[in-house]
């Protein structure tokens, strides 16, 4: 049976997770290692792999690695299979619907709107009945309504500063963003006690819950 | 040598098997076939067409739209097969009669499904299935498990089955409020402790100790506490009965009550999951579905199986 593997990401979740991992008694891959370029890490504890936030989920669901700790954006976003069993404190954010300050509130007469969340979008549109064109986007989502490409935008908001350089508007919350535990769901059917350790270890789970 | 699959455009998920691994496959299905019939479990022939609307009761929508459907010259919407189990309930229900059980069964053949799958294309997979009619649990839940141990047994892998209940699981989300009830179930089965924790905060100290059954690894010696509760006791009985008496397989088992079980699919009991221990990957699956025959017209208890055998075919 090999060691657990771990997916964790590399962006700006990684150290929270890794602290996390630590104060759970594991053995965490080392500034060093993480420095070397090296992606899939063994230490005593796991085999760690290190990729993209975008990617762990489609790994712990796959079974390419037990668990991971990916943000709730990628869950929300991709739906994936998976358990999800723990939430942490670190890495918290908001998603959120930002606008140009003097773009009016959207109605039903469509407009543009420019995201790396399609689906999250799609569907709040969808629940506020509105028909806008979702123009999906890999990163510095903010330049879009600057540059004129779509007025509103949904993206994550950790400390607003970066919303406020641009002049841009906070108009509504979309949904409270946490990192979380997620295991494969085959890995913790076939081996359920260390599945259930990890999550003991890692977890904020009731006492009657720890005293399994 | 180039293989046909490369030079020629096919369907997402559609597959040419060459010599070898045609060979490779009926070496494999053979083993499987034989280790059925050595249980006296006999081969039926199902077709790869069916009528849409029958199923509309017991397949989900959105796993419906996982088979092609189309409309067939008379303007009935028809589907490809993407499940056996629905089908051989249909099928068999009509022909059968009390006198015919306990009736064991196989089939094998391609199920096609379309659906979106982020893992893979949509997929053409090769199944061997088994069902067990007329025989309710736990003593058909024993014979099926052992089944489904020996048919994979024979390929040379010693796989983990992992059970769960979806019994006990629905019993216990009833002793609840129907709105809790509900948010527990979809708390439960996405494993969102946290979120179990705060709707559980006002609930009594027997119905903590009743999730902690459900999220103990292998609560074997837990459910003993509860053969005589009033609304969990008979599936307790019957879960402990099989877990005693599938101890000896040629399979390592593995027991999580509620392994994140749709409340959407036919199963009514015992569910299992058949995985390989090395890669984790899913094998087969089964589980006991006593009332899918009578929705067909014909009341039965069944429990059955399927095997992926392409899935299989690349653990060995």
């Amino acid at each position: 049976m090999r060691k657990i593997r771990i997916a964790v990401s590399k962006g700006r979740l990684l150290e929270g997770t890794l602290e996390a991992f630590q104060r759970a008694s594991m053995i965490v891959p080392s500034p060093g290692q993480i420095d070397s370029r090296r992606l899939l890490i063994e230490t005593d504890s796991a085999e760690w792999i290190l990729i993209k936030d975008a990617d762990v989920p489609v790994y712990v669901e796959s079974g390419a690695a037990d668990a991971g700790v990916v943000g709730m954006d990628q869950i929300l976003e991709q739906e994936p299979d998976v358990f999800l069993p723990v939430e942490f404190e670190f890495g918290r954010c908001r998603m959120m619907l930002i606008a140009r300050p003097d773009e009016p509130q959207f109605g039903s007469r469509g407009g543009r709107i420019a995201t790396k969340y399609p689906t999250v979008t799609r569907r709040f549109l969808e629940r506020r009945g509105l028909h806008l064109d979702i123009i999906t986007l890999h990163g510095s989502v903010e330049l879009a309504p600057v540059l004129g490409l779509a007025p509103f935008i949904v993206d994550l908001v950790e400390t607003g500063r970066t919303i406020e350089a641009h002049q841009l508007e906070i108009r509504e919350l979309i949904a409270p963003i946490a990192p979380r535990l997620i295991i494969n769901k085959r890995f913790y059917g076939a081996e359920s006690v260390a599945a259930q350790r990890l999550v003991r270890q890692m977890g904020t789970r009731t006492e009657a819950e720890v005293s399994i | 040598m180039t293989t046909i699959s490369t030079r020629l455009s096919l369907p997402a998920g559609a597959r040419v098997l060459m010599p070898a691994e045609s060979s490779r496959r009926r070496s494999l299905e053979s083993r499987i076939v034989t280790e059925l019939q050595r249980g006296d479990y006999a081969e039926i022939i199902l077709p790869v067409l069916d009528f849409v609307d029958p199923y509309r009761d017991v397949i989900p929508d959105d796993r419906s739209r996982q088979s092609y459907r189309f409309m067939d010259r008379n303007g009935d919407l028809v589907g490809i097969r993407s499940d056996f189990t629905p089908l051989a309930a249909r099928a068999l229900s009509r022909a059968l009669t009390a006198s015919d059980l306990p009736l064991r069964i196989f089939y094998r053949g391609e199920v096609i499904r379309t659906g979106r799958n982020r893992l893979g294309p949509n997929r053409e997979l090769f199944q061997i299935g088994s069902e067990l009619l007329g025989v309710p649990a736990p003593d058909g839940d024993v014979e099926i498990l052992r089944m489904a141990a020996a048919a994979v047994g024979s390929t040379g892998l010693r796989p983990i089955i992992a059970l769960s209940d979806v019994a006990i699981v629905s019993e216990m989300i009833g002793m609840l409020e129907p709105s809790t009830g509900l948010s527990l179930r979809d708390a439960l089965s996405e494993k969102r402790f946290d979120t179990v924790e705060a709707l559980l905060r006002k609930e009594s100290a027997e119905l903590h100790e009743l999730i902690d059954l459900l999220v103990t690894a292998n609560p074997v010696s837990e459910l003993g506490r509860f053969v005589a509760h009033p609304v969990l006791g008979g599936s307790a009985r019957r879960i402990l009965a099989v877990t005693q008496a599938v101890s000896g397989f040629p399979a390592d088992l593995a027991l999580q009550l509620d392994a994140g079980v749709s409340p959407h699919s036919y199963y009514t009991g015992l569910q299992f999951q058949v995985i390989s221990p090395a890669t984790r990957q899913l094998i087969g699956s089964g589980g006991r579905y006593d009332e899918l025959y009578g929705r067909f017209g014909f009341d039965c208890p069944a429990v059955g199986f399927t095997l992926n055998v392409d899935d299989l075919e690349e653990l060995l």
